[in-house]
């Protein structure tokens, strides 16, 4: 392939974008990052030399009898500003290249890593490889059997308005400060306040060749902004705490600039004063209204891991967990109430798991996992799709580094919005015994989804169709199916929001996984909430009391 | 003898930094540099699924005028990648608002101890490679032979690290360290056995033992029982009670206490500082040089990790205390831990459950704790892979797994009795610091509700 067909784009975040000194700068090392480069690129694609690289790596495997072979040639960068109360405490920009090598041969896996990318580290590299996988293929009864894929030449690259590594550096410290300093003046007499911010953006540059043919640009930008404010009272040694709203989608800066940071700001301030003297909320069944700013995670949770593939074939038993899903009941299993509506999409707007392509080189679809309550698909990878009995994957491999190996890993995964019309408002009139809970803060779940316990941010009382006062101590105990066969009550599309996460952690090394899931409010009947200070052996009748 | 030639010597990183530094014009300079390869299998299904290897060396540049610092992580090391690198944290700190926590290098030069974390052998690629094929297809025989399914991880590092500044202090560091943990399930899913060993020295692995244990738990929890919710007598195995006390340990901030927003804080400004918070048996403590557990000899900046104290005879002893909070506040600073040792009793688990004859439920290993309330240090959780009722000692039989609720400190005041420390890993916290922790007996543990799974 010449690389001419890579300049297609070139001006989509040219030179004249540039706003500041330290830009002009990442532009002019991003010009010469590889050494290899005859000459200097207008953009950090692979170079000639280096695609010929990975023509001459995959022909070295397949010279070793490897039966298929990828690599991965990627760059990831990251640029964080972190700011905590007035100062900004840190500004960092990190980069990292490298090369994994992925081979069959003997019917088995070999991967191996190095940053040595060139020809002499390349290909001890893949002797490593092809030396691993023969060891393994002893160990291995069935020889891997991937389904086919296209070929594909292609390129993808997250559709971002304003590309945040050409956002300077100082503007985005004075972002934080300015946001602080909204903060701090809203702060209540008497009061102490903490307040740390982070704004993150992350960068893949990623160039995958196969033994087949395929060979896949693509470049995805995420951007991952956070705010914490802890609210304390130093004569009773009490403090509370709350996170803004705010979660990292698959944009660019113009996500954090349209951000309602201003009308969420003072509430938040406000909410974490409040909490220091909240009511304690009465342990008890609540009808449960969980907005989108809390509900996505209990999305991923339970219905985004139980549906991995991988879990339910024993994969994971030693680390993330197996699923209640059984291999039997792929497909054929009711999974909640009519209203539930599940769709995977690694093409959706925003998504953190949003790319062309996953790092089996399989073009990326969006399809249905839950119709009207009942599971219809399961994510899958291309060594996966046979168990299934299909002879396509759903295109779910994703490596978090180069250095990593690909594996199964969740898409976005998105509950579908009520057709019919329903507000937040309408929700709330027609509840009569409930609780309102938005944000997440704690959140465990066992090793095969069934028992979860869950915490948000803010919760206020719901009574007779009436939002009522904010409730503190709030934690909500269920089980996947009974839960999400308890939901009767789903917002539209106009209350529909986009949750989602950079760190989702699964496999051994663990690797971190980005995704989203979108959803609008939804209302859960007769669920256990249990108050968080009464939860204590020596809370509980005081007959373990510590004595001396 | 073949260490990967990719991995980089400490001389090598000493030559590197010296390069770095020499790149830079700012008032000072501070570049910490780690060079390491790792390497490790897994199977599952009875079989190896995938594997892999990387090495890697990264530089961590930070370059500072005045109260301006700029930070950048490169892991291009040729003279126009690292010159690039130096110039970037020069060009951020030119950019940076004033910076009033930013601290500078340590001046002085300070003298460290020289630890053993370091096995040659370990730390040779070929021979590791073969033996963790031996070890995961021993696993699988030993499953086979009992119709169990197993899966495991085995994974070997090693890290040769290093940290230069601009005032002439340099200091390195390089070790060795390797996991192997392994499940066995039956056949039908319903049930379960783990087990996890840590060790700084491959040959130390017990990984046989790993392998007998994890069975005979799925062997032993086969039929579970369904008990009631509520407040029991709980045995804690030590990598269960690893988790909890890393957990207890991280917590120990003086910042977060003296500002008023951790469970060691106090009214009006106070600490716990000195306070008996827990049982006056519990005494918990770092020591980089420990034969067992030896860990890294630097922290922050360079600052020497020493013997410290975390809780002794039950009163809190320190906090950990960044350097800029040192210095603020007129104390001295500590470095975080360089490992976690908790002194138990005399007797090895297996001795001391046939000697001491305790009572109550047997935990083999938690999953998922999250933080619920950080006033009271509450955590929730789950038991996984071997909960058991035991009576005189013994296992009467398994149990159904629970979600639990409560607070390490809790855990740490409810200790009636320990067995001796052994080196061992938490399975859902961190297990790159090495531990030494005996297994627990507390008069009370609060287990919420009922979980399903297996």
């Amino acid at each position: 392939m010449d690389r001419r067909i890579f300049l297609k784009g070139a001006l989509a975040t040219g030179a004249l974008a540039l706003t500041g000194l330290d830009s002009q700068f990442a532009r002019a090392a991003k010009a010469q990052w590889n050494p290899m480069n005859a000459l200097p690129t207008e953009l950090s694609k692979p170079s000639l030399g280096e695609q010929q690289l990975a023509d001459q790596l995959i022909n070295y495997a397949r010279s070793l009898g490897a039966s298929y072979c990828d690599i991965r040639m990627s760059r990831y960068l990251s640029q964080s500003v972190s700011a905590r109360d007035n100062t900004v405490t840190g500004i960092s920009d990190n980069e990292s290249y490298g090369i994994g090598i992925r081979v069959i041969k003997d019917g088995s896996w070999g991967f191996t890593a190095t940053r040595n990318v060139n020809e002499e580290g390349g290909k001890r590299a893949v002797d490593e490889a092809i030396a691993m996988a023969a060891a393994n293929a002893k160990l291995r009864p069935e020889p891997l059997d991937l389904v086919p894929v296209d070929k594909v030449i292609a390129e993808w690259k997250t559709p971002i308005k304003s590309n945040p590594f050409e956002v300077s550096f100082k503007q985005r410290a004075e972002f934080l400060l300015t946001l602080h300093a909204l903060a701090l003046g809203a702060k209540p007499a008497g009061k102490k306040m903490f307040i740390h911010s982070s704004l993150t953006a992350g960068r893949e540059e990623k160039y995958f060749a196969s033994s087949e043919g395929s060979k896949i640009w693509q470049e995805i930008t995420r951007i991952d902004p956070s705010t914490h404010i802890t609210m304390s009272d130093p004569k009773k040694g009490e403090f509370a705490s709350r996170s803004l709203f705010v979660l990292p989608q698959g944009r660019g800066m113009e996500y954090v600039e349209n951000y309602p940071y201003h009308d969420e700001i003072a509430v938040a301030v406000a909410e974490a004063s409040e909490k220091l003297t909240a009511e304690s909320v009465k342990s008890g069944k609540y009808d449960l209204i969980l907005h989108p700013t809390h509900l996505w995670l209990t999305i991923h949770e339970s219905i985004g891991h139980p549906t991995e593939l991988d879990r339910i074939y024993g994969y994971e038993a030693n680390f993330a967990g197996t699923s209640f899903l059984r291999k039997k009941d792929v497909k054929d299993f009711t999974y909640g109430s009519d209203l539930l509506n599940v769709v995977a999409d690694r093409t959706q707007d925003g998504g953190l798991a949003t790319c062309g392509y996953d790092d089996d080189g399989v073009a990326c679809e969006s399809y249905d996992l839950i119709k009207k309550g009942e599971l219809v698909g399961i994510q899958t990878t291309r060594e996966q799709a046979r168990m299934v009995k299909e002879d396509k994957s759903h295109g779910q491999s994703y490596a978090q580094g180069w250095w990593n190996v690909p594996f199964q890993r969740m898409p976005n995964v998105s509950l579908q919005p009520n057709p019919k019309k329903m507000s937040l408002d309408d929700l709330i009139k027609d509840t009569g015994n409930g609780i309102l809970i938005k944000g997440n803060s704690s959140y465990s779940i066992d090793q095969q989804r069934y028992n979860f316990q869950f915490t948000g941010q803010v919760a206020y009382a719901v009574k007779n169709g009436k939002l009522g006062g904010m409730l503190r101590d709030v934690a909500y105990q269920a089980t996947t199916q009974k839960f999400w066969k308890s939901m009767d009550g789903l917002c539209d599309q106009t209350e529909y929001m986009l949750g989602g996460a950079m760190n989702d952690g699964k496999g051994e090394p663990m690797q971190s996984n980005p995704l989203s899931h979108g959803c609008p409010p939804a209302r859960f009947s007769g669920i256990q909430v249990i108050n968080t200070k009464s939860q204590s052996a020596n809370s509980k009748g005081g007959m373990l009391d510590y004595e001396g | 003898m073949a260490i990967n030639k990719d991995i980089l010597e400490i001389s090598q990183l000493e030559s590197l930094s010296k390069k770095i530094i020499g790149f830079s014009k700012s008032e000072w300079c501070e570049v910490s540099l780690s060079s390491g390869h790792s390497a490790n299998l897994r199977f599952a299904a009875n079989m190896v699924t995938t594997s892999g290897s990387s090495v890697n060396t990264v530089v961590h540049i930070t370059c500072a005028n005045g109260k301006k610092s700029g930070t950048v992580t490169t892991n291009d090391l040729s003279d126009d990648g690292l010159s690039r690198a130096v110039k970037r944290a020069e060009e951020i700190a030119s950019l940076a608002p004033d910076n009033d926590e930013l601290m500078p290098p340590l001046s002085e030069k300070p003298s460290y101890k020289r630890s053993a974390q370091f096995d040659d052998s370990t730390a040779d690629a070929s021979y590791a490679a073969g033996e963790r094929a031996k070890i995961a297809d021993k696993a699988i025989k030993e499953a086979k032979a009992r119709q169990y399914i197993a899966a495991g991880f085995l994974d070997t590092e090693v890290t040769r690290f290093a940290l230069r500044n601009s005032k002439g202090l340099f200091i390195g560091d390089q070790k060795t360290r390797t996991t192997f943990s392994t499940t066995m399930r039956n056949e039908d899913g319903s049930s379960s056995g783990w087990n996890k060993r840590a060790a700084q020295a491959f040959a130390r692995l017990d990984s046989e033992r790993a392998i007998n244990r994890a069975a005979e738990k799925c062997a032993a929890w086969q039929s579970p029982k369904e008990m009631d919710p509520g407040v029991y007598k709980t045995i804690l195995e030590p990598s269960a009670a690893a988790d909890l006390v890393q957990q207890f340990i991280w917590s120990l901030n003086a910042r977060d206490a003296e500002e008023g927003r951790s469970a060691f804080s106090r009214p009006n400004g106070g600490t716990a500082l000195g306070e008996k918070v827990v049982n006056d048996k519990v005494w918990i403590y770092s020591n980089p040089n420990h034969p067992l557990v030896s860990g890294s000899i630097y922290g922050e900046s360079g600052l020497p990790t020493e013997q410290i104290d975390w809780v002794k005879d039950g009163k809190i002893a320190n906090f950990q205390r960044s350097r800029y909070w040192a210095q603020k506040t007129g104390a001295k600073p500590v470095p975080e831990p360089a490992n976690i040792i908790m002194e138990g009793g005399t007797q090895l688990p297996e001795d001391f459950m046939a000697t001491a004859k305790p009572e109550g439920l047997l935990i083999t290993s938690f999953w998922y704790i999250r933080d619920v309330d950080n006033q009271t240090l509450l955590k929730t959780g789950l038991t996984r892979d071997g909960l058991f009722w035991v009576e005189n000692g013994e296992i009467k039989h398994g149990v159904m797994n629970f979600r639990w609720n409560e607070s390490p400190i809790t855990m740490l005041k409810n200790i009636t009795d320990m067995s001796k420390a052994v080196v061992t890993a938490p399975r859902d916290g961190s297990d790159r610091i090495p531990m030494l922790i005996p297994m627990l007996v507390v008069s009370g543990f609060n287990y919420a509700s009922l979980s399903d799974a297996v």
